[in-house]
């Protein structure tokens, strides 16, 4: 009975090998040279899940979940729910936010606007 | 040459493992909408989705048995009917008797008819300033004296009317740590609409939880870094309130005397081992005062269950009694009680 044959090395080995490098190389600059992201943004959560990213720029928007709808506009910066036809209206009055970490709930309608700042938080929550 | 390249294939493997987060560094992550709040839980280790979804069920389901305005609730039949076999229920109320009587009254499980008078209630009744004659006629049935406790057994002496509103949360943050436990999770920050259980711990350091502003809520006072295993509990003045006549009425009630809490704190966080205790301790630290609550915070470390505060008094003071919390804020005036 004859032993495994002895595996020599190709030059096809090496180009795997290469290959495997770069990509490591390219996904590990991803990690470390990506650029910090550079402006706040509002997160739209409904139903307790990321529905869209609005950045700052003026326009007016309409979401509907629940049974209930609340306008939202944003002007120069902040952000604000103008009417709702909710039921408690703690929405509307919660008025305009502009600064990261700042959010506006509708509970009726479990829709959640929060301002995401550059930075990412330093904390792991918040009470209060 | 042959170890050269094989060399060179396990740096990039270990280069390509790097470019992720260890396991347990990793975060799953859910928003709940439950006791009339949103609670945003992120857990490290284990089964984190099972977890997760064992932890919504649990809140859904307190948040059912507990409400008082949900009819088939224990909180409603005991209401209703003055008596119920319910083990959790008597648990926290037989926990809620004992925060009453640590704190002489600040804290009282049985408000309930004073909240819906002033349109804090669990009910959808406008605000108002309640007259004095309908406060005098709702304090007459407020005390924890109406309800009596027999192992599981409950029984209200009516028309006392109990609200559990003050330590379901608390109670919560202790179910939510039997469903990290169950699922293996190894570190947990769970944000229960403002008030923080903290489970297990974390690979890089201790945990960090801003606490927030009472008079900016979007500003913070300062970081606290704790240990896991701990509830840290907020009540503010500025969480709910109405004003009338140019009056600021807050949801904060003092049980002796039917009114909002005229105490000189705006807010009260307790850090604590136990959450019901810490959720009502909150509340009793608010209606005592900045001097009741640091007497409380004394007497409860020997004769009752031990706790640490933070708190914010009306003429910009902020009084801690534990380490590990950074000041942040501007405006305040920083002591530490020894």
């Amino acid at each position: 009975m004859s032993g495994s044959p002895k595996l020599v090395p190709t030059k096809y080995d090496a180009l795997v090998v290469l290959i495997v490098l770069a990509l490591a190389v390219a996904l590990g600059a991803r990690y470390w040279f990506a650029p910090a992201r550079e402006a706040a943004e509002i997160i739209v959560s409904i139903g307790g899940v990321e529905a869209e990213r609005l950045t700052f720029d003026d326009s007016e928007y309409d979401y509907t979940n629940n049974g209930y709808t609340v306008h939202v506009t944003v002007r120069a910066g902040s952000v604000r729910v103008d009417h709702a036809d909710c039921p408690t209206q703690d929405c509307v009055r919660t008025g305009a936010i502009s600064r990261p970490g700042q959010s506006i709930v509708c509970l009726p309608a479990r829709i959640i606007l929060t301002i995401e700042g550059a930075a990412a938080p330093d904390y792991d929550a918040i009470a209060g | 040459m042959k170890k050269y390249i094989f060399a060179l294939f396990l740096i990039a493997c270990l280069a390509l493992a790097g470019c992720g987060r260890q396991p347990d560094g990793t975060p799953h992550r859910r928003t709940v909408f439950a006791m009339d709040t949103v609670m945003n839980l992120t857990v490290y280790g284990g089964n984190g989705e099972a977890a997760l979804s064992a932890a919504e069920q649990e809140l859904y389901r307190l948040d059912a048995h507990l409400a008082r305005g949900t009819a088939g609730s224990v909180v409603y039949a005991l209401n209703h009917d003055g008596t119920v076999i319910d083990r959790e229920a008597a648990a926290l109320l037989r926990a809620s008797g004992s925060v009453a009587q640590a704190s002489d009254g600040a804290f009282d499980p049985t408000v309930a008819e004073l909240l819906d008078l002033w349109g804090f209630g669990s009910g959808a009744g406008e605000h108002r300033v309640p007259l004095p004659e309908e406060i005098a006629a709702a304090l007459a049935h407020v005390g924890e004296k109406y309800v009596h406790i027999d192992g599981e057994q409950v029984i209200l002496d009516l028309p006392a009317q109990v609200d559990l509103g003050g330590v379901a949360k608390g109670w919560a943050g202790e179910r939510m740590f039997a469903c990290m436990k169950e699922n293996g999770i190894t570190g947990a920050a769970l944000d229960l609409g403002g008030d923080v259980a903290l489970w297990g711990g974390k690979l890089d350091g201790p945990w960090r939880v801003a606490i927030k502003d009472p008079a900016d809520e979007s500003a913070y006072l300062g970081v606290l870094e704790a240990e896991g295993d701990r509830f840290i509990m907020t009540s503010g003045v500025y969480e709910r309130y109405f004003e009338e006549n140019g009056v600021r009425y807050h949801h904060i009630l003092d049980p002796k005397t039917g009114y909002p809490a005229d105490s000189d704190l705006l807010s009260a966080t307790v850090i604590c081992k136990d959450g019901i205790w810490a959720d009502a301790l909150a509340t009793a630290c608010c209606v005592l005062g900045a001097d009741g609550a640091l007497e409380l915070w004394k007497t409860a470390a020997t004769e009752w269950v031990p706790f640490d505060a933070i708190l914010v008094t009306d003429d910009g003071r902020v009084l801690y009694t534990c380490d590990g919390f950074t000041a942040q804020a501007e405006g305040y005036t920083y002591e530490r009680v020894a």
